[in-house]
């Protein structure tokens, strides 16, 4: 009998599930991203602050009265935050060769003697989302660009919630 | 770069300039200890160039070291954690880990007190060893894995004793009576803190409501009995929420950190083995010592310690553990000889590992190699 993937549970995960699920998804997305600048692994690391910076003037483009710190608002906030992984993650889903690909580097992940994920990492799944336009590894490629556009309109429509509907 | 031959000829070579491997040094562990912030591509490309490139920079010629079956490595300052029985020294495609015997100890001092005390350097007396295992996972609900690690590890020895809770291991760190356990096998969550390396540690579990006292010398053959606390606290994502729901209310997440082993432990066990997330992962302190969860073992009195390096793959892992202790237990093989059979016929069955050290190579030997 095979194993259920992590799709067949998503979206009822454990919070830690949750957060290993984005740290991969996002791991999976610098390894075979494609987009107009090379996307370093470094995003994983950056602070949300950081990467505010870099998605502001994005989302100014919808919404040209936001600012970075609304958008880290956004991004410190565990509830906004998990809804913006949402979506991305939904549309990771929509593709089935790319969600197999996170599902098995997801069961890769939970073989390992490691700790809890304690990070969401959720600035770092927005800002690839929105810039990667396709996915390629071997012989499989994968159009990921309209993702990206229904990502940024929804953080966008996550900013004006914090900036109180404005 | 000193090479000391067994006959106590003195050779020195230069090892690869300072500029060049610092920088290359600190994104190589960056990449292997915190494999989050990186993607498994580039950890897999930067171990690459390690094991075929930059890596052959930190060791002597291969004539300096082709005829010796063991390498006892003393690495200084940076070079600690390194790990360089994964470099390919020669164009072959063999790594140092299936070429030679290795064991790495952070000063000379500490190898020959490790020498010094290894049961199996003493003639030891015929009887088999006896083998504790404890395998506990407080946090990622795999409990049943890390127990089956253990236990597997242990049936290679007669009759292992079954570990539970850290009291029950502490009961046999007690200074006061000599421990008939020649090996322990500790399956669980390592936790090294950067910042204060003594509170790194081993998440285990503990009974409830159980509470017990240690003997501490307080004067020669004085000791005054204290309640004993953990010296730390557990980390916050180890809460009870991961013990195993019918076990809730027996037992409950504890740390054993390297400042409570600093102080009233003992042991003279021949291997601790330690499997767990970076148990063997430290940070360089006064005079290049290299303060560790494993080192830490050695230093209380222990010949040897197998440590992980950075997070263990656990079907790997468990493979290798296993093969190295049918091979060692029995008797007649040393360690470090045992450990290199035993990653030769892994690689040799599964050929994909070998192209992936990053998974079966955070496993090291420290200190006595025989």
């Amino acid at each position: 009998m095979s194993r259920l993937s992590v799709w067949d549970r998503y979206p009822d995960l454990e919070s830690r599930e949750f957060r290993e699920l984005v740290a991969v998804t996002a791991q999976t997305l610098v390894d075979t991203g494609l987009a107009a600048e090379p996307v370093s692994s470094e995003i994983l690391e950056s602070s949300n602050r950081a990467i505010a910076r870099d998605l502001t003037p994005t989302l100014q483009k919808s919404n040209p009265h936001v600012t970075d710190w609304q958008v880290q608002a956004v991004l410190d906030d565990e509830d906004l935050a998990t809804e913006a992984c949402r979506r991305v993650l939904d549309e990771v889903r929509r593709r089935p060769d790319l969600a197999e690909r996170v599902a098995a580097a997801y069961e890769e992940r939970l073989q390992k003697m490691t700790g809890i994920e304690v990070v969401l990492l959720a600035g770092a799944l927005v800002v690839l989302a929105i810039r990667i336009k396709r996915v390629r590894w071997g012989h499989h490629e994968v159009d990921f660009e309209p993702a990206g556009e229904t990502v940024a309109s929804f953080v966008a429509e996550l900013v004006k919630r914090i900036a109180g509907g404005a | 770069m000193l090479v000391l031959h067994e006959d106590g000829v003195l050779q020195r070579f230069p090892l690869l300039a300072c500029e060049d491997c610092v920088p290359r040094v600190e994104r190589l562990l960056t990449v292997l200890q915190a494999p989050t912030t990186t993607t498994p591509t580039t950890q897999a490309l930067r171990v690459e160039e390690f094991s075929h490139g930059w890596g052959r920079g930190l060791l002597p010629p291969w004539d300096a070291i082709a005829d010796k079956d063991v390498l006892i490595i003393v690495p200084h300052d940076l070079l600690h954690g390194v790990p360089l029985h994964l470099v390919k020294p020669t164009a072959t495609d063999a790594f140092l880990a299936t070429s030679h015997g290795i064991s790495y100890c952070s000063s000379g001092t500490l190898f020959r007190r490790c020498v010094q005390r290894n049961a199996a350097r003493r003639g030891r007396p015929l009887e088999p060893r006896r083998c504790a295992t404890l395998g506990v996972d407080v946090l990622t609900d795999k409990d049943d894995d890390y127990r089956g690690l253990a236990d597997a590890f242990g049936r290679h020895f007669v009759a292992p004793l079954r570990l539970e809770t850290r009291t029950e291991l502490k009961d046999h760190l007690d200074p006061r009576v000599p421990t008939a356990v020649d090996v322990f096998c500790v399956v669980c969550h390592g936790y090294p803190d950067g910042t204060e390396p003594r509170q790194s540690g081993l998440l285990l579990k503990d009974s409830s409501g159980v509470t017990s006292f240690r003997g501490v010398r307080v004067h020669g053959d004085q000791y005054l009995q204290f309640r004993d606390w953990p010296f730390g606290t557990v980390p916050a994502a180890a809460s009870t929420a991961a013990i195993v729901p019918s076990e809730r209310e027996m037992f409950y997440a504890a740390s054993l950190t390297v400042g409570e082993l600093m102080v009233g432990a003992r042991t003279m066990a021949e291997l601790v083995a330690l499997f767990g997330c970076a148990t063997g992962t430290g940070e360089v302190g006064a005079g290049d010592d290299y303060r560790s969860l494993a080192y830490q073992w050695l230093k209380l009195g222990a010949a040897s310690v197998l440590a992980n390096l950075w997070e263990a793959d656990l079907p790997v892992l468990s493979r290798l553990a296993d093969r190295f202790a049918a091979i060692w237990a029995p008797g007649g093989v040393a360690k470090a000889l045992a450990l290199r059979t035993a990653t030769r016929q892994l690689l040799d069955e599964d050929r994909d590992l070998a192209s992936r050290p990053a998974l079966w190579g955070s496993l090291v030997l420290l200190g006595d190699w025989a």
